[in-house]
């Protein structure tokens, strides 16, 4: 495994290039826009936003990621005219839409003959390159074995942080417990899954 | 996009260094979920979304 000084920009084949994010706008003039009537605004809020929360609900095994997407954007624009607030905010704003979602969709999925879900050959994450591909599939596989190690309120954590990319305090707020209790419940799932990894004794993650 | 989720620093600071054993495969698997944020397409609009689009702006 390769990673670079801090770790997030691992250079190995293994991983696709990041997106080019200077192609992101900042999304406060987005919001007014959109919330001003601006049908461009609007898609390109999408645009930059729907990818994010269609890994958010992937992660989550959703049964229906890219249509529980549209369901969230829909529901954003329906209700976009009273949101108030910051670029933090929105982004907030939009992943305790998606969050609900999310639980809707768990709850129905529970009460229906259960089908295994698509636990997401994400073909978003490989390279275009036969083996990369194969490898980023493995990977992914992996990677959902690896979050059924943690609690349910763990892996809600841990996947508000890293994909939802949200605040400590945020992420409080949205599932209603304090920000202690959410680090509280971060340090538990990064102790799990580094005791999981330990008891596996190898390097698991490709 | 903002840049204030958990990165390896974080981890380290949390689970105390990287020196635990594991350490390094978690450092891995946050920065696969990172990466899956950065590379995951926006899906498609569907037709109900453009049409809801359509008719109110």
């Amino acid at each position: 495994m390769h990673l670079t000084e801090d770790g997030d920009r691992p250079t190995s084949g293994r991983f696709p290039p990041a997106v080019d994010e200077s192609c992101h706008l900042p999304l406060s003039p987005l919001v007014v826009a959109a919330k001003a009537g601006c049908k461009a605004s609007f898609e390109r809020l999408y645009r930059q936003l729907a990818g994010p929360v269609a890994s958010y609900l992937r992660w989550h095994r959703a049964s229906d990621p890219d249509g529980l997407t549209n369901d969230v954007f829909a529901q954003v624009h329906r209700n976009l005219g009273g949101f108030e607030g910051d670029e933090n905010g929105f982004r907030s704003w939009l992943f305790t839409i998606a969050h609900h979602r999310m639980i809707d969709d768990r709850r129905r999925a529970s009460r229906q003959p259960q089908f295994q879900a698509d636990a997401g050959v994400d073909e978003s994450l490989g390279c275009g390159d036969v083996e990369e591909d194969a490898f980023a599939a493995m990977g992914r596989e992996h990677v959902v074995d690896l979050l059924a190690v943690l609690s349910q309120d763990q892996r809600e954590v841990v996947l508000l942080r890293i994909v939802a990319d949200l605040s400590v305090e945020e992420v409080g707020r949205m599932l209603g417990k304090s920000e202690g209790a959410i680090k509280a419940l971060q340090h538990r799932a990064l102790a799990a899954l580094r005791r999981h990894f330990e008891r596996a004794g190898e390097v698991s993650i490709p | 996009m903002t840049d204030i989720a958990l990165t390896r620093r974080d981890a380290e600071k949390i689970i105390g260094g990287d020196t635990p054993p594991g350490f390094a495969d978690l450092a891995v698997l946050l920065a696969y979920l990172r990466r899956s944020r950065e590379v995951e397409p926006a899906p498609p609009m569907s037709a109900e979304l453009l049409d809801q689009l359509a008719e109110t702006t």
